[in-house]
């Protein structure tokens, strides 16, 4: 035998207690990591973007557009591989609320800059050769029903109008938190000849340029050239890599992400206090125990550590649980926040799963210090008089 | 050898409690000299538990001086003192106090985790333990599927265990029925006799102090032979 | 009976530290779920009390939002004469013709982009929303590049704080004065001349047009006459219930991902609850024994433990509100997904969301409390006085 046998039997020694301390833990553990998936996720885009992928966009303001004519500016800056171009659609299928993101895009270089996109060599070609064609991901496509060569109808909000468009083309994305699988894409060239009829002063014009640097080439520098070169013109530019970009929108929540965290920290809190109240509940009862084993002339710090094992145990108990129960309320989870813009999917990562654990373990080993303090206090004649 | 085993000079404990003081033992001075199966009696609350408690070093006195086994134990930290008493004491509660979760085995075995020990050694020592006393056969009770007798000679085995120089024992009987009391109180002479340990015991029941070499009454706080 | 009242306080108050830890934790949990229902309700607040039911919003038809709304100053000006908008004594109407504006700023601070809300526009508008009001400083002399910002603009970027000057488009904009919007979203916006601002976004349309209706049920008959008429294509609104819809995305996220995770977790703290309540039936044991002895009833005994779990949940409930009032005091500021620009909100308490607290509070403890105080009801006489069980 040894003492780690003697936490072992003591853990489960109250089968009810054991089961309600492991799944009040585990259900907190649960919240904890929808919290950190929730987080990962949100910085995943960024950190899965391509550091050589720039996004070139308005300077003074977001919504503002870049002349097309830029594109030929662009061209010529020295490592400037491909030069891609798009807008925001905004087109609304039949209800408003139903949102989705659609994008109207340079067709030709469209796969040559994103080659997350995941489609078949017929399906390319079908979409890049069909003005009013466009490709759908996945998930949208499960969404609405459509199916490929279906012809849907859309209500332009930034483009005025009615948009009949073809499905060409049902994708999935190889990283779904840089290119997602919920959008929709068309030609922009299609989307801007109906803008100069209706609205010519707005025709014309990008939301964004995507400029790939060559192999080789350092983004950064790219970017402060195509920066320099349209520096005191009507339209200044800001270029960052698709990744500072990305982060830079994370960081405008950053009030809600701090939010989210302060919440997990006040569920650790919650995790440490039930604990703590099951771990002082047993160490109360056998107090007498204690005595006995102190008499038998164990020191201070065997009785700390059959404290704070069954801490640990405990802890790691109600972390696994957790975890185990983590997977399938993940997409119970992604169900209810679904097309809410602010996060792709719910991949449980090996960080989610690491944070929980230590997070577990630094509860378990914080909710042995009081009752093992208590029981260092305690002298051995107290602990042999002890009812309990 | 240690001899005498147990010195006690000008000892005093006293209580303070809601601002009296109550005086348990006052200028006790007196010796157990080594191999002795000594009884203590005395009625309740007159201080044998305290006395008891002192010698094992789970207590301190208000004054005076106690030796046991060679060591002057006010001078010893608690860690010191835990450390000596897993090396000298072999203590047996009234109430046995057996852990419940673990087996008779694993409860004797318990002392044997503070020395070095390997397992083969630990495992031989219980058996021997037990056999002892005579519960070779039920080694993987747990305390609850023994009957009380049963039980305080598990707690006897586990005192004599690590072959402590000295086993001291509160009231072991005191809850137990005749039949099951005579048992533990043959261990004791018979570990006395056969195997020459110092054994002090602390009783108010007559016939279990009858057993023992030698009879002192505490009352009042002082130590008196019977006449 | 009087078992119910001290009895139970007092077995509470002798196990105090257990008492404490549950309520405590179940403290914490009322918290945050208040916390997310605060924020949550301030958010709909701070949009819902922007614009005026006497107030009527004009944007292009099919138009989502401002950014893809024009309306030509010809038009403007046919529109603002259109009868069931009010008109000053000299027979001015009182209308003002917009243009909303995002402009990108890097916050001094945290060194992160944000999008501040620009809005071009007239003195007018003053007149047409008469709860915003100039707190400091002057209004912008037209024609020029002066700007007032929003009492929460002051706050959340002390870049642009009275008698700072912004640069953007290649011009220095100073900051002559501040306003006050009562809390609603203009806080969160910039105003100054729209036609210093359409020149330097390039824009030769307004975006909007506000109006002032003569009575707040001439809406119907604007709305009619407005977007029946071919030469304008306009979409006639309510202005609160514009601005309300404006934030639909940030509001549900906060709802649901809080309350969701809000539910898995009190989950716990009801097993932290049952757990305590548990070890209190088993400590109990024979006490209950003895009282049932006596001539207590099994309900007795259930109302007994019940009440003493529904008191834990009640210091808990009174501890998560305590706790939670003091975030009235504090104001968020993030991007509002639908329009990309920033937005000020804070935590709004009301006492009914006090009262859903308190019942959450509740609701959670007697959960808890419910399977001991059952079994503790179930005992045996015999077996409660003779053996100690769970
Ligand atoms: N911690 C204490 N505080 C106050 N008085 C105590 C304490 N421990 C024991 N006493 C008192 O000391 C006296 C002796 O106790 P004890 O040694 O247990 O007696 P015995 O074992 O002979 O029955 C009793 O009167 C008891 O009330
Ligand atoms: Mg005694």
């Amino acid at each position: 035998m040894t003492l780690g046998r003697l936490i072992l039997r003591n853990t489960v020694r109250r089968p009810v207690r054991l089961l309600l301390t492991v799944g009040g833990l585990a259900m907190v553990v649960l919240a904890f990591g929808l919290i950190r998936l929730t987080l990962d996720q949100w910085q995943a885009g960024s950190r899965a973007a391509l550091k050589n992928r720039l996004i070139t966009v308005h300077a003074m303001s977001d919504e503002l557009r870049l002349p097309l004519a830029y594109k030929d500016r662009l061209t010529v800056i020295p490592g400037a591989r491909t030069v891609h171009f798009g807008a925001v659609f905004g087109g609304v299928y039949q209800d408003p609320k139903q949102s989705f993101g659609s994008f109207a895009e340079q067709a030709s270089t469209f796969f040559e800059t994103y080659p997350e996109v995941v489609l078949s060599d017929a399906e390319r070609l079908a979409f890049q050769q069909d003005r009013r064609g466009c490709i759908i991901g996945h998930r949208l496509a499960a969404r609405f029903g459509w199916k490929v060569g279906e012809a849907i109808t859309l209500k332009g909000t930034v483009y005025p109008g009615d948009w009949e468009l073809v499905v060409r083309g049902i994708f999935r994305s190889t990283s779904p938190n840089v290119m997602g699988e919920g959008e929709l894409y068309l030609h922009w060239a299609y989307a801007n000849e109906r803008l100069k009829t209706t609205e010519p002063d707005r025709a014309d014009q990008v939301g964004w340029f995507v400029v790939r640097a060559a192999d080789g080439i350092n983004g950064q520098t790219v970017a402060e050239a195509i920066d320099a070169s349209f520096a005191n013109s009507s339209a200044e530019t800001r270029t960052e890599s698709e990744q500072a970009y990305f982060a830079g929108w994370v960081a405008r929540s950053g009030a809600l992400l701090r939010g989210l965290e302060w919440m997990s920290g006040i569920i650790n809190g919650i995790a440490l206090l039930v604990l703590v109240n099951a771990l002082a509940m047993a160490v109360r009862e056998r107090t007498r125990e204690y005595a006995v084993i102190k008499t038998l002339g164990f020191q201070p710090r065997h009785l700390v550590s059959l404290v704070l094992g069954e801490s640990l145990l405990l802890a790691l108990l109600g972390g696994g649980l957790g975890l185990v129960l983590l997977f399938p309320a993940a997409q119970l989870y992604a169900v209810m926040t679904q097309d809410r813009g602010y996060v792709s999917s719910y991949l449980i990562t090996t960080e989610t799963i690491g944070a929980c654990l230590a997070v577990m373990l630094l509860v378990g080993l914080l909710a042995a210090v009081w009752p093992a303090i208590r029981l260092i206090r305690m002298t051995t004649l107290e602990g042999l008089r002890h009812a309990g | 050898m240690y001899d005498p085993v147990v010195t006690l000079q000008r000892v005093s404990k006293v209580y303070s409690r809601a601002g009296t003081d109550v005086s348990v033992l006052r200028n006790l001075s007196f010796s157990i000299p080594a191999g002795t199966f000594l009884a203590i009696m005395g009625p309740s609350g007159s201080g044998k538990s305290t006395l008891l408690n002192l010698m094992a070093g789970i207590d301190r006195p208000t004054s005076g001086v106690v030796v046991v086994a060679g060591t002057r134990l006010h001078e010893l930290s608690e860690g010191d003192m835990a450390r000596w008493r897993a090396r000298h004491i072999g203590y047996v509660f009234q109430s046995y106090n057996l852990i419940p979760v673990l087996t008779a085995a694993e409860n004797v075995e318990l002392p044997l985790l503070l020395t070095h020990l390997s397992r083969k050694e630990r495992t031989d020592h219980v058996k021997t333990a037990l056999r002892l006393v005579g519960l070779g056969d039920r080694m993987d009770h747990y305390p609850r599927q023994l009957s009380g007798g049963q039980e305080q000679r598990v707690g006897l085995a586990r005192a004599i265990v690590s072959d402590p120089t000295m086993i001291l024992a509160d009231e072991p009987t005191g809850n137990l029925d005749r039949e099951s009391a005579e048992d533990i109180l043959t261990l004791f002479v018979r570990l006395n006799r056969e195997l020459g340990k110092t054994i002090v015991m602390v009783t108010h029941d007559p016939r279990a102090a009858e057993r023992a070499q030698l009879i002192r009454h505490l009352e009042k706080g002082v130590l008196e032979t019977p006449p | 009976m009087l078992l119910w009242g001290a009895y139970s306080l007092r077995n509470l108050w002798a196990r105090r530290v257990t008492t404490a830890f549950t309520v405590v934790g179940m403290g914490l949990v009322v918290f945050v779920f208040l916390a997310v229902l605060m924020l949550a309700h301030g958010l709909e607040r701070t949009l819902g009390k922007t614009g005026d039911p006497a107030n009527a919003i004009l944007l292009r038809k099919g138009a989502l939002s401002e950014i893809d709304s024009s309306i030509s100053r010809d038009h403007a000006k046919i529109i603002a004469l259109q009868s069931g908008i009010k008109q000053t004594l000299e027979g001015r109407p009182v209308a003002v013709s917009e243009i909303g504006l995002q402009l990108t700023l890097r916050k001094a601070k945290e060194r992160s982009l944000a999008s501040l809300s620009l809005r071009g526009t007239s003195h007018d508008a003053f007149a047409v929303r008469p709860k915003v009001r100039l707190a400091q400083g002057r209004l912008w002399e037209p024609g020029t590049t002066e700007i007032v910002v929003g009492a929460q603009v002051a706050k959340q970027f002390p870049e642009a704080g009275l008698h700072r000057v912004l640069s953007f488009g290649n011009r220095a904009w100073t900051v002559v004065g501040l306003f006050d919007a009562d809390g609603s979203g203009f806080d969160s916006e910039v105003w100054g001349d729209a036609e210093q601002f359409m020149a330097t976004f390039h824009r030769t349309a307004f975006s909007s047009m506000t109006v002032r209706l003569t009575r707040p049920d001439a809406l119907v008959q604007v709305k009619e006459q407005l977007e029946r008429d071919p030469r304008f294509s306009l979409s006639v609104k309510r202005e609160p219930d514009y601005y309300e819809g404006k934030a639909e995305s940030l509001a549900k996220m906060i709802r649901v991902t809080g309350l969701f995770l809000t539910a898995v977790f009190s989950i716990g703290a009801i097993m932290g609850a049952t757990m305590t309540m548990s070890a209190a039936v088993a400590q109990r044991t024979t006490e209950i024994g003895t009282l049932r002895t006596l001539g207590f009833t099994r309900l007795a005994i259930l109302q007994t433990f019940l009440i003493e779990s529904m008191a834990l949940g009640a210091s808990a409930g009174l501890l998560g509100v305590a706790g939670a009032s003091f975030l009235q005091s504090v104001t968020i500021s993030t991007v509002n997904w639908d329009t990309g620009s920033e937005i000020a909100f804070g935590f709004y308490l009301s006492p009914f969301m006090v009262g859903l607290a308190l019942l959450f509070a509740l609701l959670m403890s007697m959960v808890g409390g419910l399977i001991p105080a059952t079994r503790a009801a179930r005992l045996e006489i015999v077996q409660a006085l003779g053996e100690r069980t769970v």
